[in-house]
């Protein structure tokens, strides 16, 4: 007992003899690289935050107010410009098709990659390896050169509406929401299904009571990331939507910014309008969407 | 039937049911939306077609090809392509790695690093057309942008037309703000994936804080930039186009602001009447984009490899 004390403690000194001048010179260093960093990290915080503290200021201001000093406080706060975008810019309709586009796609994304992901994960068939490869290889294909295409195609089977947008923003998630998910319908332990199978229980059965119930954490993590995409969405809708009734928020945007007949307040309200939705879904659930993003980019990495 | 049967197979009845229906019908849908318009644009390229179904398109063989390889304001669209991709390289991956250490290794108070999760992923949730719109509106000619207000601090008078004047290096920054907080998660994923002991063997071997950062640390980070480099060079080359689409229109004087998947854009709507088959023309383009963009990320993911062997 005696002697290992003895041991213990000459190491210890040993390494404090070793340790000690490069310690003391790492902690100067330390402490003010902490806080270099720290203070560029401060002006990126304020090169993110204060963008948008300014749009939220412009957006009760007039014109008038808005050209004197871009940068000064109201005068006046000028609450009317939202709901001159609300009801004479026609903002509310713009946002009710926004959600039904959103929930639209989210449903069918819901059905299509959680099916397609245990199919993936869990099926053994080279058919169905085929599948995975492809959907893999036209993942990497760059979203700019369907729109043209997709455009034309439209067109001429006149489907310029809300209905297929909610469909291409499904469809076009679908390999890449897989690939998140595949990896993690992968874990669950086959011996499970193979039960479930021996007591006669058919597909279906399996993937409602099964499958899906322990892959929630991903598909939570597919709907949140499929929402804020779709929300967000703005080339494919600027493309494909022509018709002013079809407009989603962003389409929007790009229209009343390019009017004349708004005020700079009301365009920005329209902004605001449309960010507070999706701030207030990542506000609740930032946790697991950044648990999730990570870990998801892990495998990928 | 027997020779049908496949090894390794655990498809039953009932599987194949299930596959055709859900995963059949997705498919069918994939291929109708997102592979069929691509095949037939890349068909289409060879014909002179200006977007009326009225009019039977010729074929011209590679003549789109030559019309794109020869235009000026391709290879200055290819050019700022690869300018916005260097400047989002060289300031996502610097910040990225400085916020990611900082944040894992530098034993920050929780709530203060708590702060700098939430704010710096803010961009990422944001539309493209938001982002675009604010920054626009801060780099605005005449005295009522913001970045003007701000110098007329100093210079009375001070008026710069920004995005006429600097479109690229205004476009990098703006596309660079939108894309640190992404990888600064991965990146802290990874660094987390560093076990403790490692760090707590060094200790006792001797080495200081800074040491264990530059051997421990670094080598985690690295294999993420690997990553993240590819990424970049992928997400940019195709996908410039939205921001540039807002700040500008038209791409700019003389194509000063063009980017690749503008110049599709553009052609493809008709908008530029210059050729015979505007639309047409746009999907060679389209095609020439797509080789340039898989090529540049293969080699590079393909240096990166090699690099990495070396380390």
């Amino acid at each position: 007992m005696r002697n290992r004390n003895i041991y213990e403690n000459a190491a210890e000194s040993d390494l404090r003899k070793f340790d000690r001048p490069s310690k003391i010179k790492d902690g100067i260093g330390l402490a003010i690289s902490k806080w270099v960093v720290r203070v560029i990290m401060i002006i990126w915080s304020l090169l993110i935050l204060y963008p948008m503290f300014w749009s939220i200021i412009t957006s009760f201001k007039d014109t008038a107010q808005f050209m004197s000093n871009p940068w000064a406080f109201p005068k006046r706060w000028l609450y009317t410009n939202y709901e001159t975008a609300w009801v004479k810019a026609d903002f509310s309709s713009y946002f009710m098709n926004s959600v039904l586009v959103t929930l639209g796609a989210l449903v069918l994304t819901l059905i299509m990659v959680s099916t397609s992901s245990y199919i993936i994960a869990k099926y053994k068939h080279p058919v169905i390896k085929f599948v995975e490869r492809f959907y893999a290889l036209f993942m990497m294909v760059p979203q700019v050169l369907l729109l043209i295409p997709l455009m034309y195609m439209c067109m001429k089977y006149e489907m310029t509406n809300l209905f297929t947008l909610m469909v291409l923003y499904a469809i076009q998630g679908v390999p890449f929401y897989c690939f998140l998910m595949v990896p993690f319908v992968r874990g669950i332990n086959d011996s499970l299904l193979e039960a479930a199978q021996m007591d006669g229980a058919n597909e279906f059965y399996i993937f409602a009571r099964l499958i899906l119930p322990m892959s929630l954490p991903a598909v939570f993590m597919v709907a949140l990331l499929n929402v804020i995409g779709s929300w967000n969405e703005y080339v494919m809708a600027i493309t494909l939507i022509k018709n002013s009734s079809d407009f989603t928020l962003p389409v929007g945007i790009n229209n009343i910014t390019s009017s004349a007949t708004f005020s700079y307040g009301v365009k920005f309200a329209t902004l605001i309008i449309s960010m507070i939705p999706i701030l207030i879904i990542y506000a609740i659930f930032q946790k697991p969407l950044q648990n999730g993003l990570s870990s998801a980019d892990g495998v990928k990495g | 039937m027997k020779a049908l049967k496949i090894k390794n197979s655990n498809m039953t009845r009932s599987r194949w049911i299930f596959a055709g229906i859900f995963g059949g019908i997705t498919l069918v849908i994939y291929l109708i939306f997102c592979v069929y318009p691509l095949l037939d644009s890349i068909y289409m390229s060879f014909f002179n077609w200006n977007g009326y179904y009225a009019i039977k398109p010729d074929w011209i063989g590679f003549e789109n090809y030559k019309g794109v390889l020869t235009d000026e304001i391709f290879w200055r669209a290819v050019k700022n392509d690869f300018i916005i991709t260097l400047i989002k390289e060289v300031v996502i991956i610097f910040l990225v790695v400085l916020f990611a250490v900082t944040l894992t290794r530098f034993k920050l108070n929780k709530a203060e690093s708590a702060f700098y999760k939430f704010v710096f992923y803010i961009p990422n949730i944001l539309s493209v057309i938001i982002i675009g719109t604010i920054w626009r509106f801060i780099f605005l000619s005449g005295e009522t942008g913001l970045m003007n207000a701000f110098f007329g601090l100093f210079k009375d008078g001070f008026d710069v037309d920004w995005i006429t004047e600097y479109p690229i290096p205004i476009i990098g920054f703006v596309a660079s703000w939108c894309g640190v907080g992404l990888f600064m998660l991965t990146m802290i994923a990874s660094i987390n994936q560093v076990s403790e002991e490692l760090y707590e063997a060094a200790k006792v071997d001797g080495a200081g804080e800074m040491k264990q950062l530059w051997y421990i640390t670094m080598p985690a980070v690295w294999l993420q930039v690997t990553f993240i480099v590819v990424s970049i060079l992928y997400q940019s080359l195709g996908g410039n186009f939205a921001i540039v689409n807002i700040f500008a229109p038209t791409g700019g004087i003389r194509g000063n602001s063009m980017v690749m998947g503008l110049y599709v854009y553009l052609y493809g709507q008709s908008n530029y009447a210059t050729v015979p088959g505007p639309v047409s023309f746009s999907y060679a383009a389209a095609v020439i984009m797509l080789i340039i963009t898989a090529s540049v990320s293969l080699f590079v993911k393909y240096l990166m490899g090699k690099v990495e062997e070396r380390l």
